[in-house]
């Protein structure tokens, strides 16, 4: 009957949808708590990301990365929570700006040992980040994507995502500097 | 020597996103400029505490129950029923577990990658000091081939101790000392003559970079860990002399 093979069919997406978003899920909240800093927001918005993901399978193209294309639902959804619409407000300008970040001078000490900082720092540091540079951090070191699914996810070109990267290092490095400069 | 590699290009090193014309030249550059490479090494390191730093939230067992319930599609479970119930949750922290070792298997990749960066930049660090030191026209900060005058001197300056090798292989002379610094850690530097070759041995406190290269920039390269610190001897003498005073000063541990 024809129901019956709609059903089969049915089951056979659910069967290849769970096999390759649920190995995905911790990455996914963890990623949306840092986004979100709520748990009931991350739960939110990675439950909302399964769901969409899930209703709009049929349209993925195999063959082609699961993960970027699961990744660019998620931060779609946040782009248009309460959250993440707030968030963005914030817009970043440094984009627009010409230079990249300030020569650093890998000669002195302090730039060589702000890499040794312990995990509590860098996590305070990750947190006053903008968004911008916060998720191309957690794409890049943490969910280690390749720059060409990173900006699948960002849906920027991939000229930009290069120097969003060294900006956000950049970034994070200048914190942790001034936080070792403050407590010494 | 070329331009310094700017930021863009040294965090994408650092990512492995170089291409492999460009990876050449990048590190044909390292090899012969010590700022670029303690860059390379800090960037890879920050990368590295980023990624472990960055691995911060897990989700609850209910939730992550909820989100595979959501997957199969099973939006209705009878809650009458507790072996669909049990079904469920060991489904989920079976998804969880396989999540979390396949979590740790692409870390595992991308730790190899930074790891043989960070040797690598460790051996032209080395290199670049051992130059350094021999260009200079000022004397060693303790010019001795007393044993017994150098490892004293090195007391309170270092967070550990060593013992020096009472033979050392023929025609090989203790020649003096530095205290230096690599990546912020008081290293002692100690320079051996042999025959016409001089070779700097550094001892830092104990790390777990691993065995960096055992040449770089023509120079020859050898490391070994006590429980204390990590030695590595550089030098252009050939590779049967330098392993010989490696032999007896480990011995000498």
């Amino acid at each position: 009957m024809p129901w019956k093979s709609l059903t089969r069919e049915s089951d056979r997406q659910n069967d290849a949808f769970e096999e390759l978003a649920l190995p995905l899920f911790p990455s996914l909240y963890n990623v949306a708590y840092w986004l979100t800093h709520s748990q009931p927001d991350a739960e939110d918005l990675v439950q909302e990301t399964f769901f969409k993901a899930l209703r709009g399978f049929a349209g993925f193209e195999q063959g082609t990365n699961f993960k970027a294309w699961i990744f660019r639902i998620l931060r779609n959804t946040y782009l248009t929570s309460k959250t993440g619409l707030a968030a963005m407000r914030t817009v970043y300008l440094d984009e627009q700006e010409s230079g990249l970040e300030a020569t650093v001078d890998w000669d002195t000490p302090e730039s060589r040992m702000v890499a040794l900082s312990d995990q509590a720092e860098v996590r305070s540091a990750m947190d006053t980040l903008p968004p911008a540079l916060l998720e191309v951090l957690l794409l890049c070191d943490v969910e280690e994507m390749k720059y060409k699914d990173i900006a699948v996810v960002l849906e920027i070109p991939i000229g930009t995502v290069m120097s969003r990267v060294a900006r956000a290092r950049g970034a994070l490095r200048r914190v942790l500097m001034r936080a070792r400069e403050e407590r010494l | 020597m070329r331009e310094h590699l700017d930021a863009t290009l040294l965090n994408a090193l650092v990512s492995g996103e170089l291409s492999s014309e460009e990876r050449t030249a990048a590190s044909e550059h390292l090899a012969e400029c010590a700022s670029c490479t303690a860059g390379a090494l800090s960037s890879a390191m920050l990368k590295l505490a980023t990624a472990q730093a960055g691995m911060r939230y897990a989700p609850s067992p209910q939730f992550a129950e909820r989100i595979a319930r959501q997957s199969r599609g099973l939006h209705v479970v009878s809650k009458a029923s507790p072996q669909r119930a049990m079904l469920a949750w060991a489904t989920a922290a079976v998804v969880a577990i396989a999540a979390l070792v396949s979590f740790a298997t692409l870390h595992r990749a991308q730790r190899n990658e930074v790891a043989t960066l960070t040797r690598s930049a460790l051996a032209t660090e080395v290199v670049d000091r051992h130059i350094a030191a021999l260009a200079t026209d000022s004397p060693f900060e303790v010019v001795s081939s007393d044993k017994h005058t150098v490892k004293p001197w090195f007391q309170g300056k270092l967070p550990f101790s060593f013992n020096l090798p009472e033979t050392l292989p023929e025609g090989t002379t203790l020649e003096g000392a530095n205290l230096t610094y690599l990546y912020g850690q008081p290293t002692a530097q100690l320079i051996y003559r042999v025959r016409k070759h001089r070779v700097s041995i550094f001892l830092m406190s104990k790390n777990d970079v691993g065995e960096p290269p055992a040449e770089a920039a023509g120079f020859q390269v050898r490391t070994f860990t006590t429980d204390h610190f990590t030695a590595l001897a550089v030098s252009d003498v050939n590779a049967g002399d330098l392993d010989a005073l490696t032999k007896v000063f480990k011995e000498a541990q």
